[in-house]
């Protein structure tokens, strides 16, 4: 995720200095709708006639926009961005450092961070701590994330705690999805409306790894990540000089292929693609169309940008354009990358370059959590979204599925005053009862087992790495033996986690049973909580006594967990719609 | 006619007639000869560049038309320049020629030729320096300022100079003999010491042996660095004074000091230093030198000029320069007054507008009262143009900031300053106030590290970040950075400059300065600074540029896009200005313009090793020097761009110490009006005939031709700043103006 990091900082602002100037231009322009940037001239224009006029008026007491730091542990670099958050919710960057450790080096060649290294890491988050810390802000409130060169190192506990000793800053490990996650957020932000329609194609060209998403209007398709990744590619291949070398093409074309086997991408309209490098070599090198929120090119312009690329040294292109070594050779990479994924999808008529980066997107997180969550609902969606592309993957019954979700969820809305169950545990809940048959593509007997290790190995973006745990636990007990503490998995949680997968799982089981013919007989679900019971009442369109029957047998089979967890007896009644 | 300055008796030598001198410097053989340029030469020596650059000051000293003490001012500002120079450059060709090395500088010449060059430009020099010495101080004689030998004092004057002598002087002298048991002392770097030849007239223990002991020695007596050269003797009437040079005092009681000893002669001598500026330091301006440098190591000191008495016995000199290890070309001998920086003295006792230049008015811009710097700055960018405007808003953003609650932090870089100066009392403020305050103090400024650490460790106790720079990067640009947060959120505050934060230099230096609140360049001032500090790598920056990462290739591609768009009806155009011009890949880039039909104007105070108006290689690079009143110092560069004109201001010299190993900043002016006003000061400066010289194909810099009225460039400049300020007051337009405030005079520095 690492490479397409600075594009916010500093692709878009390569200087109209050089005959490519206009590109440039409007990439500067292209980003005011993300930071800001350009909306200054405007104010200051305005605060000049306000000050003209009244000279000597006090400035305004109103309380200042808050300030946000991110920083991004990525494989070839750390960097840092601060910025505040306007009034319009609009992110202003104010500053954005990087220093070039190489992580992913180590990790990558070695499996682990050296000493060495770790030290580097600790002085250079220390300036960074520094120069944040003249705008107030203390290194528990920076969003420190780091990616998959921390992830994969074997040493990585140690590297984190000596991290957090020297420098205060705790940080997150994102799984790998947890990046994609980011990066389709960002480009949603970014792209808006734009990017909801069509089928396309997302890349997110990192120097440790590669994410992945397709979507038709809006609904995801395939969320994930490769560990291919520039750096690793350049390890394995070298620094590439000229043209990138027909081996490196064919590892790629092996490594990229099998996606193409799994998921149809012909369909694919569009490919959008964040590598900072890659914007600037294209900014300098090409003709792109300014869109907003960054630059769009046909295919025919990327094939003569590769191709030009290819046919030029790196000095050649240092030389004449306005870009240095380091960016000239990655982008090399990350163009060869880019080339392969478009033989997969052919008929993509157009390439998109979005204006941002990686510590963009830690920025936006930060927004978003500084707001309470604004982004909470589509968050949501968003897994649902990409558990269905999951369950798809598996053929679960998606009737059946869908009328599990849509019970499960009015339980949990119907208990949830009196329980203390939050938002986060809904979207849980309704990912587990989505994929909770998923183990049936293995085998039926023992499907819950099944399901339960799918889950575990699948990457659902949106969750993070203990929540998909969380949602596999639900799936493994939604049916026979009930959780107890001789299961591991379970005995490892936390507790209020425990008894948010307890409770969870009792709401599953219950609306499991509710369509236990999978006839979706039920059309909707209450629940009602007495000292004596939990009265369940389920409306049905036609009296189907048999069918009825058959649930009300499984639904006593199933309410067992309930009654242990809320103490009373669980009743099933029939209500008839009218 | 009286003696200028005394003569002792039994000295040979602190006078003697110029016939003689010039006679002397002619029986030595040296004739400008050496240095003329050979046709084909396609770039002029630097070491010999800068001595006719040291030529033009002399000059200045030289010009009846400057005021008296203004022209001793120039003798003393020569004398110092000529100092450091031997100390650095000459004893950085010595080097070279003990390293082995055999071509270096711009010219690509053998150090030996380089350094035989410079002593035939300085022997050439010394005459003129003694005749307007000569000169000055007779005419200084008339007006009543006296430069008198002991023996000249009336006796109320005698009486107290004795008795300064045995008071003041006496007890700080250390007269050393040397002698069988007694070894040469250490004679130290650019301090004066009388040598005398004495006789040992004590009886020996021995009468038999004593006939054949070698009775002579010598004695060396050091001038004490520690009290003023000149001992300075009231008279009456207004500014009237007279100076008793310390030498003659002390040579008038040698006898004294050498009890026993019988003196033979006497005379002064002065040796110059390799002054072991360490190997990072800019003075290697190419790998070459700085390798010469590394293998030299540990030849500390090195003597690279001897100044002596005219007439010294020969076998006194041949006994020095034995002990010296001194090349005989390097010895210069003197017979007028001695290390003439210290003649500085006088200028600054001497408080006579009649004998100086007429006091100046800095002009300070007009803001509505009880407007916070903050708010001015909201209102649109500010030029200031030192020592014509004020130093003064500088240091009051410092100071505001300081104290202003909403100030976050205060970043700044900080070469040459004065330990009490408002930007520093800001900055430690700012810390006391619990700011975040970083400064960048850049130690090695030449001969200044003593004073630099001392304000530096001031500001640390304050709370101050004080950060010493890259290693290996001297950084010399000037930046300003104030973060604060407002309503409307953080706004950043951001002062470039040419020029030092030092306000007492601004009152001598012309330089330019940009205040703005611009956001752009806010966010590259926090950008500079954290590679300053190192947090960072370069980012690419909005509309700065900065060495040692992109600064040459954007002013070689600055060049190269005026060649692209020049065309036969609309030729490119080029004006540039800066103090030095030395780099080998800008020169030829600037060839290659010329070629291209590009009109190129440079404006270069100091060395210049492009050579101007060779026909098929720089017929169309016009090269001027202007040596003035101020020391002009402010770096312009301006490029026609086809009509889209743009204009940078920066701490840079098209140098490679520059360009390669320094932090260095160029900037943009954009806002109209002050382009319109930089483009007016350069083109006064190219229509100066007063302090202008031409640079010509042959190396010589001589004065325009002032066939229309007369133009001091900087006198102009002072008129038209304070012509604007007067239509704008009478316009009363809202943005900047300059009103005169009631202050004078550049004799603060």
């Amino acid at each position: 995720m690492e490479a397409k990091d600075k594009a916010g900082s500093s692709g878009n602002r390569a200087k109209a200095r050089t005959k490519t100037a206009k590109p440039a231009k409007a990439a500067r322009a292209s980003r005011a709708k993300t930071s800001k940037t350009t909306k200054t001239t405007k104010t200051t224009k305005r605060q000049r006639r306000a000050s003209v006029v009244t000279p000597s008026t006090p400035e305004p007491t109103a309380s200042p926009p808050p300030l946000i730091a991110a920083i991004d542990v990525g494989s070839r670099a750390l960097r840092m961005s601060v910025g505040e958050v306007l009034a319009d919710g609009t992110t202003r960057r104010l500053e954005t450092l990087q220093a070039p450790v190489a992580i992913g080096y180590d990790t990558f060649v070695r499996g682990r961070i050296r000493a060495l290294t770790t030290e580097a890491v600790v002085r250079t988050l220390s300036d960074f701590v520094n120069v944040v810390g003249a705008y107030g802000i203390k290194p528990p409130e920076i969003w420190t994330v780091a990616t998959t060169a921390v992830r994969d190192a074997r040493n990585r506990e140690v590297f984190l705690e000596r991290v957090e000793q020297q420098t205060g800053l705790e940080v997150h490990v994102l799984d790998a999805i947890e990046e994609t996650r980011l990066a389709y957020q960002l480009v949603r932000h970014l792209l808006g409306e734009r990017f909801g329609s069509g089928t396309n194609m997302l890349l997110a060209l990192g120097a440790g790894g590669t994410q992945i998403v397709v979507q038709t209007d809006g609904e995801i398709e395939l969320a994930e990540t490769r560990k291919l990744g520039l750096m690793r590619l350049i390890q394995t291949h070298g620094l590439p000089e000229h043209d990138v070398s027909d081996s490196v093409r064919a590892f790629l074309r092996k490594a990229i292929g099998s996606i193409g086997r799994v998921h149809d991408l012909s369909r694919v309209g569009e490919v959008i693609v964040i590598n900072n490098d890659v914007y600037r070599v294209v900014a300098e090198v090409g003709k792109p169309t300014p869109i907003d929120g960054g630059l769009e090119l046909t295919s025919g312009a990327v094939d003569k940008v590769v191709a030009l690329v290819d046919a030029s040294s790196n000095d050649e292109l240092v030389d004449r354009y306005n870009v240095d070594h380091a960016t000239v050779e990655s982008a090399r990479m990350a163009l060869a990358e880019l080339d392969v994924f478009r033989e997969l999808a052919h008929n993509a008529k157009k390439v998109v370059l979005p204006a941002s980066s990686m510590l963009d997107s830690l920025l936006l997180d930060r927004r978003n959590a500084l707001e309470g969550g604004a982004d909470a609902p589509v968050a949501s969606r968003q897994s649902e979204a990409a558990a269905w592309a999951v369950g798809r993957r598996y053929r679960i019954d998606i009737d059946h599925a869908a009328k599990v979700r849509e019970l499960a969820l009015q339980l949990f809305d119907g208990i949830r005053t009196h329980s203390t169950l939050a938002d986060r545990s809904r979207t849980l809940l309704a990912v587990a009862a989505i994929l909770h048959d998923i183990g049936i593509f293995v085998s039926t007997t023992n499907h819950e087992v099944h399901g339960g290790y799918l889950i575990r190995n699948s990457q659902i973006m949106g969750l993070s790495r203990s929540e998909v745990e969380r949602v596999a636990l639900l799936v493994r007990f939604h049916r026979r033996a009930m959780p107890s503490m001789g299961h591991p998995e379970l005995r490892n949680l936390r507790s209020a986690q425990r008894v948010e997968v307890l409770k969870l799982t009792s709401l599953l089981r219950v609306a499991d049973s509710l369509d236990a013919d999978d006839r979706q007989l039920i059309e909707s679900v209450t629940v009602e909580m007495t000292p004596e019971a939990m009265h369940f009442r389920a409306q049905t369109r036609v009296g189907d006594r048999e069918g009825f029957a058959a649930i009300r047998r499984s639904f006593k089979e199933k309410a067992d967990l309930c009654e242990e967890l809320f103490g009373v007896k669980a009743r099933l009644t029939e209500v008839l719609a009218t | 006619m009286t003696e200028p300055y005394p003569r002792p008796s039994g000295a040979d030598a602190l006078a003697a007639p110029l016939s003689q001198i010039t006679a002397d410097i002619a029986s030595l053989g040296f004739e400008r000869k050496l240095t003329v340029p050979k046709p084909g030469v396609k770039f002029f020596n630097r070491e010999w560049s800068w001595l006719h650059f040291n030529e033009r000051v002399l000059e200045e000293a030289e010009l009846e038309d400057n005021p008296l003490l203004e022209r001793l001012k120039f003798l003393a500002i020569f004398a110092s320049n000529l100092d450091e120079f031997f100390m650095i450059r000459v004893a950085g060709l010595y080097r070279q020629i003990e390293a082995g090395i055999e071509r270096s500088g711009s010219d690509r010449a053998p150090p030996a030729a380089q350094a035989a060059g410079v002593a035939e430009i300085v022997h050439g020099l010394m005459p003129r320096v003694e005749r307007a010495t000569t000169q000055i101080v007779d005419a200084l004689r008339e007006k009543g300022v006296r430069l008198l030998g002991v023996e000249e004092l009336d006796s109320r004057a005698k009486t107290y100079v004795e008795r300064y002598y045995d008071e003041v002087i006496y007890p700080v002298l250390t007269p050393t003999i040397v002698g069988p048991t007694h070894p040469f002392p250490h004679l130290a770097s650019c301090t004066l010491y009388l040598v005398l030849r004495l006789h040992d007239q004590r009886p020996g223990r021995n009468k038999k042996s004593d006939k054949k002991l070698n009775r002579e020695r010598l004695g060396f007596i050091a001038l004490p660095r520690v009290l003023p050269r000149f001992i300075e003797v009231a008279r009456e009437g207004e500014g009237h004074a007279d100076f008793v040079p310390i030498e003659s005092v002390i040579s008038t009681r040698a006898e004294q000091l050498f009890n026993g000893y019988e003196i033979k002669s006497m005379s002064a001598v002065r040796v110059t230093r390799d002054a072991d500026i360490a190997l990072d330091e800019a003075a290697a301006e190419d790998l070459r030198e700085a390798l010469a440098r590394k293998l030299l190591g540990r030849r500390h000191g090195a003597a690279v000029r001897l100044e002596h008495g005219g007439r010294i016995a020969s076998d006194v000199l041949e006994q020095i320069q034995t002990e010296l290890q001194s090349d005989p070309q390097q010895h210069y001998a003197l017979d007028g007054l001695m290390q003439r920086t210290d003649l500085m003295q006088i200028y600054s006792a001497i408080k006579r507008a009649d004998l100086k230049d007429p006091p100046f008015e800095p002009l300070l811009p007009e803001r509505a009262r009880g407007t916070s710097s903050f708010a001015w700055l909201r209102q649109g960018p500010q030029l200031l143009y030192h020592p014509y405007h004020a130093f003064d808003p500088v240091a009051d953003l410092v100071l505001e900031a300081a104290d202003d609650p909403k100030v976050l932090a205060i970043k700044q870089t900080l070469y040459r300053t004065s330990g009490n100066s408002p930007v520093i009392r800001g900055l430690t403020r700012a810390a006391e106030n619990g700011k975040q305050v970083t400064v960048v103090v850049e130690l090695r400024a030449r001969f200044d590290e003593a004073r630099n650490i001392e304000w530096a460790e001031r500001l640390e106790q304050a709370g101050a970040h004080v950060v010493y720079g890259l290693v290996g990067l001297k950084t010399h640009c000037k930046a300003l950075l104030i973060v604060r947060r407002e309503a409307e959120g953080i706004r950043r505050y951001v002062h470039f400059g040419t020029g030092n934060y030092n306000d007492a230099t601004a009152r001598i230096y012309t330089d330019f300065g940009l205040m703005a609140a611009d956001e752009l360049l806010g966010e590259d001032a926090s950008a500079l600074f954290n590679v300053i500090t190192g947090a960072t790598q370069p980012p690419p920056f909005n509309k700065i540029e900065i060495a040692p990462t992109g600064l040459r290739r954007r002013t070689l591609h600055l060049i190269a896009r005026e060649i692209d768009k020049s065309a036969r009806r609309s030729r490119g155009r080029i004006i540039a200005k800066m103090n030095s011009l030395v780099d080998r890949e800008v020169i030829k880039q600037l060839y290659k313009a010329s070629q291209a039909g590009v009109s190129i104007d440079l404006i270069v105070r100091g060395i210049c090793c492009l050579r101007p108006g060779v026909k098929g290689l720089s017929e169309n690079i016009r090269v001027r020097s202007i040596v003035g009143r101020y020391l002009e110092h402010a770096r312009i560069f301006y490029f026609k761009n086809g009509g889209q004109e743009e204009l940078y201001l920066a701490s840079a010299d098209w140098m490679p110490r520059n360009l390669d190993h320094r932090i260095e900043l160029m900037f943009p002016v954009e806002d109209e009006r002050h382009r319109k006003f930089i483009k007016n000061v350069m083109e006064l400066q190219l229509k100066d005939n007063v302090r202008a010289r031409e640079l010509s194909a042959d190396g010589v810099y001589a004065h325009v031709s002032a066939k229309r009225r007369k133009l001091d460039s900087q006198m102009a400049i002072h008129e038209m700043t304070r012509e604007l300020v007067q239509s704008k007051q009478r316009q009363s337009a809202p943005s900047a103006r300059f009103v005169p405030i009631g202050r004078g005079g550049n004799h603060a520095g």
